[in-house]
């Protein structure tokens, strides 16, 4: 073997691309996360600023013609009380985001100690959690909401969006587990342990950033799960008492006969209203799933 | 406090009390009459969108025009409330074109009994509300499927199998049977969610079902209904799931050996 | 010759454009020999093995011919070559690990993969082979989850060539293994050429040290191209091409203590093959350039069965 001088001097490389920002070019690109991106923020919007348009007051006041269609005044019609379905309808949209992000928040917290736990302590603690997690699973998270809030009666969309998240984390839940399986074996997880870093410092520091678009996805499906449940307590009549969102207005709906009556302004926006978030969730975490995973991308 | 070993005493021998609103029937009665109608929504429903929900999206998975179509027609059935959909049925092919009933589980000028007047007339129905629970599920399904496969059609057991020149039709075959089986382990936790969506549709059908006598035991502050009603509905969830689980062992060649792994 | 490729282009299509990942590759394959293919990563080495026994969706035939047994590949005719895949030209992946159905016991699988292709296998044949690896018959009823990675990848050895290919492609089939292992599985593909059960082998690798040990001749490959490429001993022992100097140059020695004689890597990287650089495309990093490597060096015979591609070797 000969030896050899010093190579040459390279010449200068190009300087890569940050991470984050490359996960933005593919973002801004992907018409999947972008219609629905759009979407969910258009309802957003209508949701936060509809309501301050409008005359303020109760949207549940009988302030018009009874059971009118739609026409200049009332965008929406009105219910057979003379309602304004355009005036619940906004107030409404306000409601359902809002038991979306706490029951999505809530189920996320939990589901994220759960499966982090779980998943990074193992053994004995594993066990323990993952029986907890069976036990919640299996038992149907309406049945038990109905319990709950017949009992206790739930007032407001908060105390119901925190109950929903109490029942809706074990799916979530298993999922980050195995996630946390597979990334605690990796060398910068054992580096960490070795430097002395405790349990959930490991976790919120190494492990957590590691996984944070799967997090991110996981949050909106949840997000949309507890929409869904929400209106179908709300349904069943057992959402808040006061106030309106559109699983109320299609229980009021269903209760006044407005099928029967051929109402359809009524029972048509407030379903289409959840359809459109949850859809738009839906096909924006398609494509946020796209622009995490390269595999995905070029096809 | 006292109370409550006679009250679980009493609901291990079936005995779930009296009910108030249909006082004096024993809710047990009661929640028996209603049984056979819900189940006889969910039960077809669940079945019938699964398999053909996992028939549509392996298919879809092979063909990019039915791909095209499947995926957002599957986004929005799976996005819809259950009670939703089954208004617009009902609106839509009872109200407007008519061609279905618009509530109950049967005509009340017909006499209940095993009769072909009867059996039609409660099939009669039963379609509408079937339909709307069949499609939300059918949506879900088809997509999971077809995620699925594409899942295995890139796993590196059919990059091998191409790599030896195996026809697709080897390939193909090979990444359904092993994605079927995280399927079935989805219906086991879909459950409460398929629960849910049933009683929700039953109550806009007035279909005389568990969930119009939740309605009905809601409104009338009937607890005892309403408890046995959720027990009823947790003791079927957690029968289901047992059912499932076999049916899953029967299903994973690994398991007999004792070698799936991690559970579902 | 089993197999002759010449200039061999195969691109890749992304969203940049394309890059072309073999750029004009010609070398022999002899009957009986083992060619270890060597090269930093994204030198071409496994594009190379993709390319002769199936492209991918991305890949794209840009030019060239292969020519197995007389035969010329039809390389980008999916279904033309597979006539010729497993029967005349196979694979042993680099993911043998997971190469095998885990829902079906491995004996069942083989007979239904036999089957799909028209062929059968003797039983007690399939056994034979299996024994030759090291593996008793009753892997057959086990799941590929009862088996060890070792075991998993000499399975897969053994299916891959039941069908007594010319050609067998072993791409990185030692990377996942500890040292035992490898010795395991470098054997036995040594056996099975010595049995005849495969005439020739490519043996792709990024470890030169476990390759001389295997290979008859071996092929150093460089951002796209080849750059030498001679029978082992002279290959490990009188390089000619600087950048195989440095190669073996840069692996630790038994022995030799980093304060006496410190180890040395390659400073640099290899140019980006979206939009090669014209001339020697290792100009950038090589302490013997000049401005007459400005120019391709053509690829030159210097001795019998010893190619190189550089200006200042020949």
């Amino acid at each position: 073997m000969t030896t050899l001088p010093d190579p040459a001097p390279v010449a200068a490389e190009q300087p890569a691309a940050k991470p984050g920002s490359e996960s933005l070019h593919y973002a801004v690109r992907n018409p999947k996360l972008l219609i629905g991106l759009s979407l969910v923020l258009v309802l957003l919007a209508t949701g936060l600023l509809g309501p301050l348009l409008l005359d303020g007051g109760n949207p549940n006041e009988y302030v018009g013609p009874q059971a009118a269609a739609p026409d200049g005044t009332y965008w929406m019609g009105t219910t057979t009380f003379g309602q304004d379905v355009y005036a619940q309808f906004v107030h409404g949209l306000r409601a359902t985001f809002l038991v979306g992000a706490v029951g999505g928040a809530i189920a996320a917290v939990i589901a994220m100690l759960v499966g982090f736990l779980a998943g990074y302590r193992g053994g004995i603690v594993d066990e323990v959690l993952n029986m907890l997690t069976n036990v919640v699973l299996v038992i149907p998270a309406l049945a038990v909401l109905l319990i709950i809030n017949a009992y206790l009666g739930v007032r407001s969309v908060a105390v119901q969006g925190l109950f929903i998240g109490l029942t809706s984390w074990p799916w979530a839940a298993r999922a980050i587990r195995a996630q946390t399986f597979s990334l605690r074996t990796r060398e910068f997880v054992d580096l960490a342990r070795l430097s002395g870093s405790g349990t959930w410092r490991i976790v919120f520091r190494e492990i957590a950033p590691n996984m944070s678009s799967y997090l991110f996805m996981m949050f909106i499906l949840l997000f949309g799960g507890s929409i869904l449940i929400a209106s179908s307590l709300d349904f069943i009549g057992l959402g808040p008492t006061e106030g309106v969102s559109l699983g109320l207005m299609l229980q009021s709906a269903q209760q006044w006969s407005a099928l029967q009556l051929g109402l359809w302004w009524w029972f048509i926006p407030p379903g289409a209203g959840i359809t459109a978030i949850v859809g738009a969730l839906y096909v924006a975490n398609v494509g946020l799933d796209e622009v995490f995973n390269p595999k995905l991308r070029e096809s | 406090m006292a109370a409550v070993p006679a009250l679980l005493g009493a609901l291990l021998q079936g005995d779930f009390g009296i009910s108030i609103w249909v006082f004096p029937t024993p809710v047990g009665d009661v929640l028996l009459e209603a049984l056979p109608y819900t189940l006889g929504l969910m039960i077809p429903s669940v079945l019938l969108s699964w398999f053909a929900g996992n028939w549509i999206g392996a298919l879809s998975a092979r063909r990019k025009i039915l791909d095209n179509t499947v995926l957002p027609v599957g986004y929005l059935l799976t996005a819809m409330p259950y009670m939703w959909i089954a208004v617009i049925l009902a609106w839509a092919f009872g109200a407007q074109a008519g061609w279905f009933p618009l509530s109950g589980g049967y005509s009340l000028d017909i006499q209940p009994g095993w009769n072909a007047d009867f059996v039609l007339d409660a099939l009669h129905h039963w379609v509408l509300p079937f339909l709307s629970l069949f499609l939300v599920a059918l949506g879900g399904w088809a997509i999971g499927m077809r995620n699925m496969i594409i899942y295995e059609l890139e796993s590196d057991y059919s990059a091998y199998l191409s790599a030896l020149g195996a026809p697709q039709r080897l390939i193909r075959r090979y990444a359904f049977r092993n994605a079927v089986l995280p399927q079935v382990t989805g219906l086991a936790l879909q459950l409460g969610v398929l629960v849910a969506g049933a009683l929700v549709t039953e109550i806009v059908f007035a279909y005389p079902g568990l969930g119009s006598l939740i309605l009905a035991a809601i409104q009338n502050q009937d607890f005892f209904l309403l408890q046995g009603a959720f027990l009823f509905i947790v003791i079927g969830v957690l029968i289901a799931n047992f059912l499932i689980d076999i049916v899953y062992v029967v299903v994973d060649p690994r398991t007999r050996t004792g070698m799936a792994g991690g559970t579902s | 010759m089993t197999l002759t490729v010449n200039d061999l282009r195969v691109h890749y299509r992304t969203l940049r454009g394309e890059v072309r990942a073999l750029d004009g590759v010609g070398f022999d394959l002899a009957d009986g020999e083992i060619l270890g293919l060597a090269g930093e990563s994204g030198c071409g080495k496994t594009t190379l093995g993709k390319a002769l026994i199936r492209l991918d969706g991305r890949m794209r035939h840009a030019g060239g011919t292969v020519t197995l047994d007389g035969e010329e590949l039809p390389l980008s005719d999916d279904r033309a070559m597979n006539a010729y895949r497993f029967h005349k030209i196979s694979l042993v992946p680099q993911y043998s690990m997971s190469a095998l159905n885990p829902t079906r016991r491995i004996g069942r699988m083989v007979r239904e993969l036999l089957a799909s292709r028209g062929v059968s296998v003797d039983t007690d044949e399939l056994h034979r082979r299996l024994a030759l690896v090291g593996l008793e018959p009753g892997v057959l009823d086990r799941y590929p989850i009862e088996l060890s990675g070792g075991m998993k990848q000499r399975a897969v050895m053994v299916i891959s060539t039941l069908l007594d290919p010319s050609v067998l492609i072993a791409d990185e089939v030692t990377s996942a293994l500890d040292v035992s292992n490898q010795q395991a599985v470098v054997g036995a593909l040594t056996g099975l050429r010595d049995k005849g059960l495969v005439t020739s082998m490519i043996f792709v690798t990024h470890d030169i040290g476990l390759t001389s040990h295997i290979a008859d001749s071996i092929m150093v490959m460089y951002a796209g191209k080849l750059a030498e490429k001679a029978p082992t001993k002279i290959l490990t022992t009188a390089p000619r091409h600087p950048y195989t100097k440095m190669l073996i140059g840069s692996l630790p020695q038994v022995g030799a203590r980093y304060a006496d004689k410190p180890l040395s890597g390659i400073a640099g990287s290899p140019p980006s093959l979206l939009d090669p650089p014209a001339g020697c495309r290792f100009r950038d990093r090589c302490p013997l350039a000049d401005r007459q490597c400005a120019e391709e060096p053509p690829v030159v015979e210097i001795a019998p069965r010893h190619t190189v591609a550089c200006w200042k070797a020949a």
